[in-house]
């Protein structure tokens, strides 16, 4: 046995359901292994199913099928079971159930609970959820076990020890030819998919046996529909079966078409995956990639394909583009107003209009049909006595791993606030506050702002940016002397501006407020698409869900400054029956409580975190999640005042700490140059 | 400044021992790796490779953990020398492979190994030029420290880690050592 954290060790391995049968009506699980099971042992997992777990109780000799909330039965164990020989263990399942180690049936130990047998006599809902080779969890241990065959079988093993039983197993399994796809058709056809547009997908295949085919469509980035869970993951839809109807593929009577329809809601390059299983272990997949343009996207001169980077070169920061649309007139009249012709609109290829490739949000197929292994190395950042990786744990995962993470913002109000020397009034250059329940007239006849966030300006955030800022940025054109007195997001436009004219002037004046120009293409698909890149596809966020605001009484019992703002944000989405994965509460500070940051997040514990700016920018959005999911700062040491490296890297001269610097970083991912704070 | 409440214990101390022996380790390496004037002076610390790691991000085949036996060099009496490849995600011929070999030095130390290779926004070129308008291919390796602080076997014990990064952060030809005082490297 294994004593090493290895590659060797596994600590659990999990078998998809997708590969196993599908409507049995009998089943048995065999397996050869040698076990340590010394009196000593804890309580431990041999395998499990997500309903039913099968436990060894070394201490009270005890095999356990434990139900959870079916009950338990518990059998004997032989006395040599579990001294370092190779024993054989097979459990019967249905139609009746029994256990048998090494060719012995175990002898019942008290009786067995109704529930229990109802659950173990439904094959099909026992073997729904896959099955885990060890413990699902990490609050129970994995049987300490070399495991050297494992089977599932739609059939009753016999209770015996001599080897026919498994030359019996190896020879049913022998005999099944898996199914295989021959292709998979797309309709609309290539470069004619539109944003919203029905897909149609279409397997075409043949199953050498002849057996029944289960398909599944999964498509990647798509949210399942009515989904409202912290994590929705992918959509995934049973294929639509026309077994040899009409269909030729080599022998007509084996093969088998299926389809699925899906429409997209977002431009970009997408994959679907078309799994295939004949019920028997047999299974084989097929991925189509799809590239769905903005609507009007029709030449001459189409958007190109694909970016794999939410960041677009810095002249094109700013240039109007719409989220789902490709150059309407709405974008060509803010171009003509910011100073771009309609050639130039018209004719330059455009970076920031390049379609985002969501493709790399597809696992590896193996990650999807295999057994998926988890050995102690991977649990671990250096093998035994070094640090364990929480994204590798059953019980911390879920902090930074998965599909469609559902993201809640929350828009805080304070509509008591009459005077803007008593709140962080806020405006914003798409006009937002203009339309706000919480607007106040600015001193000295500056426009208006926004004492409180808003469900609507919240919204507009998320999908566009480019229309209002025009109006905001004409505005600064006539009225220059402007600029020094206006807020952070106003300041972005008229900087703006000034960069078309004066590069130099923008490096030192506009650095600061560059942020808010890089929604090119709507707050959410950009920090989106950040994610993305940055997890390799392993985490994506659902389109977010928008609160309607809450609003905030000055006076508050709560003592901690954070949680003035924390506190009702997490009162509405409990009373709103909203439990995301994340949360991020977009509030004007107050001054009577101003929190010391302009944003904040407890960790993963809190479940999200409060920017102080009602349009957040997405450094701040980012850095916040970042926090969430359980990431510290990103910051950089360089050389103190120095261009010779010192000596002695630690003495003189040596480096010194920059906060938040590192721009590789998602934690620093969008602060650009410029020694933007 | 954004900034957070403090999250986790002994994150952002002062440089200490940790930076010390990170720094000896990594000069080593280049003493018989890299030419003299790739000094890398840009340290990171915080996050990076290490929290990729940590989050699930890299896992599996995307990474390699080398045993106490691989280490030492005694699986390769037999083939010779083992050759390690880390190759970027973003290359077809990746497959997802190697891009992060983590190395137990000693009980207490850890060394992270990466590559790291994405299309990233930022001005490009020599101080000075006007060169806004372009996209880099960051990539390049780098390599974190970690050491225990303490006897416990829980994450919280462990810390002190620094990071030495080799990417082009700007530019293809990048220089280890700031081109002005108190700036960073090109």
């Amino acid at each position: 046995l294994l004593q090493r954290c290895s590659q060797a060790e596994v600590l659990r391995a999990s078998f998809p359901a997708f590969r196993l049968p599908s409507t049995p009506e009998r089943l048995s699980f065999y397996l050869e292994l040698t076990v340590s099971c010394p009196a000593s042992a804890d309580e431990s997992v041999l395998f499990a199913t997500p309903n039913l777990a099968v436990q060894l109780r070394c201490g009270a000799r005890r095999l356990v099928l434990n139900g959870g909330g079916h009950g338990q039965t518990e059998y004997e164990l032989p006395e040599n079971f579990g001294n370092g020989t190779r024993d054989t263990l097979v459990v019967t399942m249905a139609p009746s159930l029994a256990v048998c180690v090494s060719g012995s049936k175990l002898q019942l130990v008290g009786f067995r609970p109704p529930a229990l047998l109802t659950l173990v006599g439904n094959p099909k809902l026992l073997l729904s959820g896959g099955i885990t080779i060890g413990s699902p969890a990490d609050s129970v241990p994995s049987a300490r076990a070399d495991i050297h065959e494992f089977w599932v079988a739609d059939s009753v093993v016999p209770c015996s020890e001599d080897g026919d039983v498994l030359k019996s197993l190896e020879q049913g399994a022998g005999l099944n030819r898996p199914p295989a796809v021959k292709e998979v058709l797309i309709a609309p056809e290539k470069d004619s998919i539109f944003v919203g547009d029905p897909v149609h997908v279409t397997a075409v295949g043949e199953d050498p046996d002849g057996d029944a085919v289960w398909t599944q469509f999964i498509f990647y980035n798509l949210l399942p529909e009515g989904c409202s869970s912290a994590e929705c993951g992918d959509l995934s839809l049973e294929g639509t079966h026309a077994m040899g109807e009409g269909v030729v593929v080599g022998n007509s009577s084996t093969g088998f078409s299926a389809s699925a329809t899906a429409s997209f809601p977002r431009p970009g390059r997408f994959l679907i995956r078309v799994h295939v299983s004949d019920g028997k272990g047999g299974v084989t997949y097929a991925d189509a990639a799809v590239l769905v343009r903005k609507i009007g996207d029709v030449g001459p001169r189409r958007a190109p394909c694909c970016r794999h980077s939410p960041y677009v070169v810095a002249q094109q920061l700013g240039r109007p583009v719409h989220h789902t649309q490709f150059r309407p007139q709405s974008v060509l009249d803010d171009g003509a107003n910011l100073g771009w012709s309609l050639e130039y609109m018209l004719g330059e290829d455009m970076e920031a209009e390049r379609l985002f490739d969501y493709t790399v949000l597809a696992p590896a197929a193996s990650e999807e049909l295999e057994l998926r292994i988890l050995t102690c190395h991977d649990s671990r950042l250096a093998g035994a006595g070094t640090p364990h990786l929480p994204g590798m744990t059953a019980a911390a995962k879920a902090n930074s791993l998965g599909h469609n993470k559902q993201l809640a913002l929350v828009p805080l109000a304070f509509p008591w606030a009459n005077d803007t020397t008593q709140v962080d009034c806020q405006s914003h250059w798409t006009g937002w506050q203009e339309t706000s329940p919480y607007k106040l007239q600015r001193p000295n006849g500056s426009g208006v702002c926004s004492t409180g966030c808003t469900k609507a300006g919240t919204e507009h955030m998320i999908e566009h940016a480019g229309k209002a800022l025009i109006v905001s940025a004409a505005h600064h054109l006539g009225q220059p002397s402007s600029f020094a007195a206006r807020s952070f997001d106003e300041t972005a436009a008229a900087v703006f501006l000034i960069w078309r004219t004066s590069l130099r002037l923008f490096l030192y004046i506009g650095s600061l407020h560059i942020l808010s120009l890089l929604c090119f293409s709507g707050f959410f698909d950009h920090i989106q698409q950040a994610f993305i890149q940055a997890s390799y596809g392993r985490l994506s966020l659902a389109p977010p869900i928008v609160l309607p605001e809450v609003l905030i009484d000055r006076e508050s019992p709560e003592k901690d400054v954070f949680t003035y703002y924390e506190g009702p944000a997490r009162l509405a989405l409990q009373r709103e029956g909203v439990l995301p994965w994340a949360y991020l509460a977009l509030s004007p500070t107050a001054y009577h409580r101003r929190p010391p940051f302009g944003a904040w997040s407890g960790g993963p514990s809190s479940g999200g975190g409060v920017v102080a700016q009602c349009f957040a920018t997405q450094y701040y959005a980012m850095h916040e999640l970042g926090h969430r999911i359980g990431f510290g700062h990103a910051n950089v040491y360089k050389l103190d005042e120095s261009t010779r490296a010192p000596a002695d890297p630690l003495g003189p001269g040596g480096p010194v700490k920059d906060g938040y610097s590192d721009r590789l970083d998602v934690m620093a991912c969008c602060r650009g140059a410029a020694q933007i704070e | 400044m954004i900034t957070t409440k403090e999250l986790i214990p002994g994150r952002g101390c002062p440089l200490c021992c940790g930076i010390r022996a990170a720094c000896g380790a990594i000069i080593l390496l280049m003493q018989v790796q890299l030419p003299v004037h790739y000094f890398p002076f840009d340290i990171a610390g915080d996050y990076g490779l290490y929290h990729r790691t940590m989050a699930g991000w890299l896992s599996g085949k995307e990474r390699l953990v080398l045993d106490a036996t691989i280490a030492a060099g005694e699986l390769d009496k037999e083939s010779g020398p083992k050759r390690l490849v880390m190759w970027p995600f973003d290359r077809s011929e990746s497959k997802g492979r190697l891009m992060s070999v983590a190395i137990k030095r000693l009980a207490g130390e850890v060394l992270l190994l990466g590559f790291r290779s994405a299309s990233h926004w930022q001005e490009a070129g020599a101080p000075g030029a006007e060169t806004w308008d372009a996209r880099q291919n960051v990539r390049g390796l780098g390599v974190e420290f970690l050491a225990r602080k303490d006897g416990s076997d829980t994450n919280e014990g462990w810390g002190h880690r620094a990071l030495l990064d080799f990417n082009a952060l700007k530019g293809d030809f990048p220089e280890g050592l700031p081109p002005i005082k108190g700036d960073f490297p090109k």
